[in-house]
Formats: structure tokens, sequence, C-alpha cells
């Protein structure tokens, strides 16, 4: 009986060091609303995202949070549908306390960004990169964490010149997607062949999905050019293509960009892809990479039960690590300075920031160049019946 | 045929026998009629007051859709001309407003009607293979509209944006913003419902109705089976133009991505969920479609312990699953769609106009 005062004593003890030790829940949290298609034809990389973000949050919330406030996300689908990207982003803002929205594709921000420029003023991002989104005016408070398909072929474009050596002008057959994203780089690419003295001798606009390809095989193997380009795909079409053409004996070097590059993807598609060379934004191999982010991304993909370990990590789900990193950067530059927390400050503080260290997703440190991140780096993926490798065939470099 | 005729043999439970008597008894009296539509027309007046800005959206979302609806039911479920290519039209709609409007700097109405118009005469165009061919077929046929307009849209960079769409400005209806545009678009709808119904008590209403039932009998009986056929199409059709008008006035942007195959199968599955040959059931049909997701989607976020994540990767995919068995169970329980189910509970029996159409 005498114990028990005892022990009440102690309880309300310690309940009152734990009232006082952790800060005032709710107020001072950071708001952030996400939208990912967990459903939808892009759902395949809705999970990845929506996981990269989750785990970039814990980490940084247990970490100290952001000057000791926790960032707090709202996940929901969209879908991958306009109206309901808008309709749920309105519900979201409505209160007027959320800091940042993330975004699922460009034709999203293209419909809520007259309106956001206008009214909202919310600093977004969006997994989308489309060429456009440099247009600063019309993207006022959108920053890409990523390069857009331009700087991706521009920089295969670079590797391409620096393989060349004294040799004729490199022949070059560009195959994409009869798709917004792949149709989105085209134009920029033949004036930037036009300026390197590339010869574009095929330019094939297949179907996003499909499973007849043999035509496309066949003008791939006509055009006989050095390198191919694949754009705009998921994982159909151009692994089709390149089996197919391989089996015509093309020897042409394949290359291909961003979710099309994917490791896992590429090592789906077998021996065929052996030698394939892959434009990617960020490091993906986590496995025995000693780089201090990239350490703890391994650690948590480790013990994720969500997909099994590969040793490498989904684009979708390392540009939300890096979005919530850059977050707690921006906004601590803010808070330092006084200033409050609204997307005309935190769009500042996204613009000021320079060769920023990202702990190794990058192997340099980056800047924003108009309101994106144009560095990428080449990877080579060597695929045989029992192996699979992945190095560096050019290291990061700048677009822009 | 249906064998339903005599309410009293209906299988019905009591309940909804007395619901019915009771909802008759005020439907019978013309002063009930009235009553109930001036508290409509008051509830939807005063919708803006209670809810909130994601509500108000939904709401001009459904209105826009129920236009769209009321289209495509004018030309399948009254016509019985099957039809896959109406996205394609609400684009045709949507593209020559905005055009109109970017380049003219025309008012709102004028714009809508000139979508309407374009919309009409593109569904003139792809109304003539339902002269040759019916059914199924003529479906597969409609699909050249859905492809070859969306081509349009994306490849005539110069006029359309191609991907990348128009951008349209601000509109501020009424000085009152977004609550303005909900009364313009409820209304718009509510008028073009109306003249819908009234459609049917006309001349031209009837033929479409005898057309659907037996093109040769009417022809027979001096109906000019191509006019209408054609008419059928068309009117079908700038009632997509006028939704579609709305849609880019509504999200200030018109790109061709969101007039794909998918969503005139959208349409198509309202018209059928709502009721076939009903105006009513175009309505509940688009109000159904448009606002099930969104439904499913809350109740599974409750359900799923307010947005815990893991949970909602799992019952996303789930939604999608019920959405599609609730449209299937609508076809194997109630082909008469929603506007069968009001019936019902109405205590009517069958309607003529809602008879399945000879394949």
């Amino acid at each position: 009986m005498s114990n028990r005062p005892r022990a009440a004593a102690i309880g309300v003890g310690l309940a009152a060091t734990l009232c006082l030790g952790v800060a005032p829940a709710g107020a001072q949290d950071l708001k952030l609303t996400i939208p990912v298609p967990l459903s939808g034809p892009l759902s395949f990389t809705g999970q990845l995202q929506q996981a990269g973000w989750q785990h970039a949050l814990d980490w940084i919330n247990t970490n100290g949070g952001v000057k000791g406030r926790k960032m707090v996300a709202d996940y929901w689908d969209d879908e991958y549908k306009v109206d309901i990207g808008v309709a749920g982003f309105k519900k979201a803002v409505a209160n007027g306390d959320v800091i940042f929205s993330g975004g699922d594709g460009t034709p999203f921000v293209r419909a809520i960004s007259p309106e956001n420029n206008e009214h909202y003023k919310v600093l977004m991002s969006n997994t989308g990169m489309a060429s456009d989104l440099v247009d600063t005016a019309k993207y006022k408070y959108h920053f890409l964490v990523g390069a857009t398909y331009s700087d991706e072929i521009d920089i295969l474009f670079k590797y391409i010149k620096s393989q060349q050596g004294s040799g004729p002008a490199p022949k070059v057959a560009l195959v994409y997607s009869n798709t917004e994203f792949g149709r989105d780089p085209i134009e920029h690419a033949r004036a930037k062949a036009k300026e390197l003295n590339i010869d574009i001798v095929l330019e094939d606009q297949t179907q996003f999905t499909g499973v007849d390809v043999t035509s496309d095989a066949i003008k791939v193997r006509n055009a006989a050019a050095d390198y191919v380009i694949f754009h705009g795909y998921a994982g159909n079409i151009w692994p089709e293509i390149l089996k197919l053409a391989r089996e015509y004996g093309v020897k042409s070097q394949f290359m291909g960009t961003v979710f099309g590059a994917d490791p896992q993807l590429v090592r789906g598609v077998g021996p065929a892809a052996d030698g394939f060379l892959g434009v990617v934004p960020y490091n993906l191999v986590v496995k025995d990479n000693n780089a201090p982010m990239m350490k703890v991304i391994d650690s948590y993909l480790k013990t994720w039960s969500g997909k099994p370990y590969t040793g490498f990590a989904g684009i979708g789900y390392v540009q939300s690590w890096l979005t919530a990193l850059i977050l707690r950067t921006v906004i601590t530059t803010v808070i330092d300075s006084g200033k409050p927390l609204n997307g005309d400050n935190l769009i500042a503080a996204v613009n000021a920031l320079k060769d920023w260290d990202s702990g190794g997703i990058y192997d340099t440190p980056i800047s924003f160049v108009r309101q994106r991140i144009p560095y990428s780096v080449v990877y080579r993926y060597g695929v045989k019946a029992d192996s699979f490798t992945v190095t560096q065939a050019q290291g990061f470099v700048r677009a822009e | 045929m249906r064998a339903e005729t005599d309410q009293n043999q209906q299988p019905g439970s009591p309940e909804a026998g007395a619901a019915g008597a009771v909802a008759k008894s005020i439907l019978a009296s013309a002063a009930g009629r009235a009553a109930l539509w001036i508290l409509l027309a008051a509830a939807l007046a005063a919708f803006p007051k209670i809810s909130s800005v994601y509500l108000l959206y939904m709401a001009s979302l459904v209105a826009i859709n129920v236009i769209a609806t009321t289209g495509l039911n004018i030309t399948v479920g009254y016509a019985g001309l099957l039809s896959i290519g109406h996205s394609a039209f609400i684009g045709v709609g949507a593209y020559a407003s905005a055009l109109l409007w970017l380049h003219a700097g025309t008012p709102l109405l004028v714009n809508v009607v000139a979508g309407a118009f374009a919309a009409f005469l593109v569904g003139l165009v792809f109304g003539v293979p339902s002269l040759r061919i019916k059914g199924v077929y003529l479906a597969i046929a409609t699909l050249a509209a859905q492809y070859s307009l969306y081509f349009i849209f994306q490849q005539w960079v110069v006029v359309t944006g191609g991907d990348r769409g128009l951008s349209l400005p601000r509109t501020n209806l009424f000085g009152l913003g977004d609550v303005g545009f909900y009364y313009f678009v409820v209304g718009l709808a509510a008028v073009l419902c109306l003249a819908a119904r009234n459609l049917f008590r006309t001349r031209i209403g009837r033929a479409f109705i005898a057309v659907r039932e037996r093109d040769y009998a009417a022809e027979v009986l001096g109906i000019n089976v191509v006019r209408y056929k054609l008419l059928a199409f068309g009117l079908g059709a700038a009632y997509a133009g006028v939704a579609g008008a709305m849609i880019g006035v509504f999200l200030r942007i018109v790109n061709p991505d969101q007039f794909t195959i998918i969503a005139s199968i959208f349409f198509l599955a309202a018209v059928v969920v709502g009721g076939r040959a009903s105006i009513l059931g175009s309505i509940l049909g688009a109000g159904f479609m448009t606002l099930m997701p969104e439904l499913l989607r809350a109740v599974l976020d409750l359900v799923g312990g307010g947005g815990r994540l893991d949970i909602a990767i799992v019952l996303s995919p789930v939604r999608e699953t019920i959405f599609g068995a609730l449209i299937v169970g609508f076809l194997m329980f109630e082909p008469r769609g929603l506007a069968g189910i009001v019936d019902r509970l109405r205590g009517r029996s069958e309607i003529i106009d809602s008879r399945p159409e000879a394949a």
C-alpha cells in the first residue's frame, strides 16, 4: 500500500518530464501536402515516392527536425488526374498553413501554377521533369529537384562528343514515345545536335506501351547509328526494341534517360542490355556507398518491407529524399533570417542555394539554376546472366 | 420485353412501397412538384454558403459532367446510337471556346455558344457512320472521332499549343470568383437539362426514340432517318461542347490529355449507371461517377485510420476495384441504372423509353 503513493509520484514525475521534454505538438509542425499516384497509370512509382518521403521525414524528425520543429506530411492519391490534383491542392492549402506542396506530374503544375502564383503562393515541387519548368516567371514558386529532360539529352550529347575524339560527326538515333513526356526534349535535342555537330539520322516516335515493335526495330537497324537514345518510356517498348535490334545484329550503343534507365529496370531486360548507358539525375547505388546520406538511405532501404532490397534506390525514392533535405535547408535559412515562412521567402532561399552538399546523392556540390538542378550522371550497366554491375561512364556534369 | 408491368406484382419491401406512396402523392399534385423544384433551387443557391472550397469545386465539376452526360444520353440513350468519342467533342468545345477567348477576347457566353456550335458541326461529321452501321460496330467507328480529334489536338501545335495546351486567364463571374462560377455552371446545367427534357416532348425527340426502336419502321412512317441520326450526334456533341467550354474556364487549362478514350468511357459509364434515356439518370450518373471515387477515398481514409500511410497504399487499388464492382453490380442488378432505382422508389412501373435497345 505504501508503494502506491510512491509509484504515483514517480509516475507523475515521469509524465512531467516527458511533457517538458516534448515540444508543443501541432502548433509548431511544418505542414507539407504530398499528392502521389497510388492508383492509375503511374502507380508503380507512387509507392516509391511516398516511401521516400516517409523515410526522409522520419530521419529528419528524429535528428532534430528543422530547428526543433517536425515536418509533417499529408499524403493523398491523385490518380495522376489533373482535376483531382487541383481539387486536392485547394483543399489542402485552404487553411493557409501548408508551406510546401508536392506535385504529381507536369500537367498538374501547369494547371495550378497561374492560381498559385496569384493567390495561394505555396512553395511547390513535382516529380515530372518537363523542359519548360525552367520558365521561372510562369512557375514562380516551383523548384525542380532534378534536371529537365532536355538537360538529360544535353548530358548524353556531352558524353557522345567526349567519345568522338577526332572522328567524324557521331550519328544518333532518337527513339521516343508519342506522349508529352516523350516529345518534350526533342525540339531542344535537334537544336543542340546542330550546335554540337551531331548527326541525327533517325527520329522515331513510337507508342508508349504495346507489343509489336518490329517496324521500329527495323528502322533502328536501317539507321545504322552510332548511338540510339530511348526517351519517354517506363518499362515497355524500349526493351523490346533493344532485344529485337540486338537479334538483328545492330551494333549501336544504346542509351536511355531517367525512368527508362532505372537500374532494376535495366537489369530486368537481361543480357541484351549489356553495356547499356543510362543518364540519371542522382546517385542510385546505395550498396557499399560510404557517403553519409547514401549510408542513411541504404539503412532505410534495408529495413523497408515494401520492396526487396536490391542495393539500388529508385529515382522517385531518391527524389523524395532530396526534396525533403533541401526543404530542411531552406526552411532553416528562412527561419534564421527572421523572415516569415511564405512562398516568396522560401523560393528565394532555394534560388540562393549555392554549392550545397547533398551528402553523396550528388558527387559534387550543387546549385539551383533557373529553379532546377541541372546535373546528371551517366551509368554503364553490365548485364550478364549471373551478374549485374553499375559503373559511372561519365561523372556528374552540369547541363547549364 | 421486360415483364414489369403492374407495381402490385413487383417484389419490394413494404417500406419502399410506403415511401413510394408518399412520394407519389407529393408528385401527383402540381403544387407539390412546384414546391419540390423551389426547394431544390433554394438548396442549390444556398450551397456555397455552407460548403468549403473543396466541396464547391466538386459541385462545379459535377455540374459540368452533368451537361456532358446529358448530351451523351441524347445520342446513346434516346437515339440509341452508341458513341465512344464523346470526350473528343468535349475537347472540340474546349479548344474552340478557349481559342476564341484568347484571340478575340469575347465574353463567356459567346465563347460557350461558339464551343457548342463547333462541337455540333464536328458531331455531324462524325455521325455519318451511323447512317450505315449500328450497335457495337458504330461504337468502333466513333473511335475514329476519338483518335483523329485527339491527334489534331496534339499535333496542330500552332493552334492548339500541342501537348502543352492552352492557358486561360482568370474569370470572375458576377464578381463572386469561385462561387460565381458555381452559380453560372449550375444555372447552365439546369437550363440545358430542362431543354433536353422538353426535347423529348417535341417531334424531334420522338423521332429520336422512333429511330432507336426500329429505324426502318421510322423511315416507313416518314421520319427522315438520315437527318435525325445526324442531329442526334450533333446535339449530343453540342452539349459536350458546352461542357468543354466550361471545363476550360474551370481548370484554366486545355490540353489533349483531358480528352482521351478513358474520359469517353467515363461518360458512357455515367450514362449506363445513371440510366439511359433519362435526364434524371444523366444527373445521377454524372454525380455518381464524379463523387464516388472521392467518397470511397474518404471512407477508406477513415477505415485506414485517418491517413496512415501504409494502409493507404494497399487501399487505393482496392478503391478502384470497388468502383468497378459497383458499376458491374449496377448493370447486373439494376439495368435501368440509378434512375431505375428512383423510379422504383416512386412506385412507377417500367417506362417505355428505357427498354434496352435491340442489338
